[in-house]
């Protein structure tokens, strides 16, 4: 493992949030999201109307999502760095990551099941694997928010003169975590900033959740900057080449066993 | 010892603060700045959603208990300013009162997480749930929120407390940045009784 690999996993942080983006923006175009106080019928209709951009949406999302595997390993590996004695913290971390990638790539099946159905079954069965989907989507905040949590608990509790990651991206986690927790709260409610539609459950968690990623991604880029090793046996093991002078200082004896090499 | 990594116990004179340092380290101020804008968002949430609906929340807001949360502010206040006092002795390593003050700051928040319990109890016995969507959703969630808030700051207070007692070293930032937090708590609760139970 070496600095331009950590990099590479790195980067499929803004990779997935730009391939989601498109996914969403340009393919469902679900700016506002069909909510909770839609009709059966009107949500069956979307489906049958934009079927194929949705199925492109969707596409585009699945594949997007499991970017985040690559890219929170990094960020567990870099922040692994100041954690002493055993990784519990960065296991967990994983652990937490793994949950996240299962959920996230699962939650297309019903979405992508409704658009590949959509106008040949009843328009109640298409309105129930669109709000399964959207249950799935935000009900199942709370590994994100741990996640995130126990990021910054790790940062927090490693030597500081250890940690690559800054104190301060600790806290602005916590934060986050704290931002994202209360959308599983959507199930209490079928209207308002709490409905799964709404902007304290949907865009304000997905928005800050995105925004928090790009932080991370530079935040990271940098500690892998400062860090020669991002961690225990991860050292950079290229052979070190010493750069031979091109001129010797005056007065300096000349080796003999380098006689020939120099010519 | 490292720079701004001053122990409490450690002579007074190193705990003065210097000029060139922010109090509790830089990192608290990013998760106030986060945290505060997360506030303001569901603030502008809830006036967005009261001007679409005037009469709805002019309606509701008439039913809250504005002498409770009047009551609550008061407590927030002085546990504000017992916390800063706290730090103030921990500064002049006066340990037993800065412990004391601490476990006084602790019972005030305490009796704010009680009043808001005996609050909220009434309101649901009066039928007005969050389940409507409208104004009790942000009176509950944002109410919510920042009880999770002091549930956090009780937790951050238990400790220093616990660290007094037992003699142990607090870092200079950490105990800055726990009192800081506590009156963020204090500062946010002011925002939110101004705008969901005064503001018309």
């Amino acid at each position: 493992m070496n600095r331009a690999t950590v990099r590479a996993c790195l980067a499929t942080g803004p990779l997935m949030a730009l391939v989601f983006a498109i996914g969403w923006i340009a393919g469902t175009r679900w700016i506002p999201v069909p909510g909770p106080s839609m009709s059966a019928e009107a949500v069956a209709a979307l489906y049958v109307d934009h079927r194929v951009s949705y199925l492109i949406g969707f596409t585009l999302m699945v594949l997007a999502v499991p970017l985040l595997a690559p890219w929170g390993a990094a960020l567990a590996l870099i922040s692994r760095s100041g954690e002493r004695g055993q990784p519990v913290v960065a296991y967990a971390q994983l652990v937490l990551l793994s949950c996240c990638v299962a959920v996230f790539v699962t939650l297309y099946m019903p979405w992508a099941l409704a658009a590949y159905r959509a106008g040949e079954v009843s328009a109640e069965t298409t309105h129930t694997m669109h709000e399964l989907g959207w249950i799935m989507f935000i009900f199942t905040v709370p590994p994100f928010a741990l996640w995130i949590a126990v990021l910054a608990v790790g940062i927090l509790w490693s030597p500081r003169e250890e940690q690559l990651l800054p104190r301060w991206f600790a806290f602005y986690s916590l934060a986050e975590a704290l931002m994202i927790a209360p959308a599983a709260l959507i199930v209490f409610f079928k209207t308002g900033p709490l409905a799964y539609d709404g902007f304290l459950a949907l865009w304000l968690p997905l928005v800050s959740f995105f925004v928090w990623m790009q932080v991370a991604t530079v935040v990271a880029w940098r500690a892998v900057t400062r860090g020669a090793a991002v961690a225990p046996g991860a050292v950079d093991r290229r052979p070190t080449v010493v750069p031979v002078a091109c001129l010797r200082p005056v007065g300096e004896t000349r080796p003999l066993s380098t006689s020939a090499v120099d010519g | 010892m490292a720079d701004g990594v001053v122990a409490v116990g450690s002579p007074a004179r190193a705990l003065e603060p210097r000029a060139s340092r922010i109090p509790g380290g830089a990192g608290i101020w990013i998760f106030l700045a986060v945290d505060f804008t997360y506030f303001t968002a569901i603030f502008a949430a809830f006036m967005v959603d009261r001007a679409d609906r005037p009469e709805a929340f002019a309606a509701a807001r008439g039913t809250v208990d504005v002498l409770t949360g009047g009551l609550n502010t008061l407590l927030l206040l002085s546990a504000s300013y017992v916390a800063a006092r706290a730090l103030r002795a921990m500064r002049h390593d006066e340990r037993r009162a800065a412990g004391r003050y601490l476990l006084a700051a602790a019972a005030l928040g305490v009796a704010f997480v009680l009043s808001k319990a005996r609050e909220w109890a009434i309101e649901l016995d009066h039928g007005h749930s969050p389940g409507d969507g409208g104004f009790y959703v942000y009176y509950y969630f944002a109410g919510g929120m920042h009880l999770l808030h002091v549930l956090i700051g009780l937790a951050v207070l238990a400790w220093l407390h616990r660290r007094m007692r037992t003699g142990a070293a607090v870092r200079a930032e950490a105990a800055e940045a726990g009192v800081v937090y506590w009156h963020m708590v204090d500062l946010l609760w002011i925002l939110l009784f101004a705008t969901i139970y005064l503001a018309a």
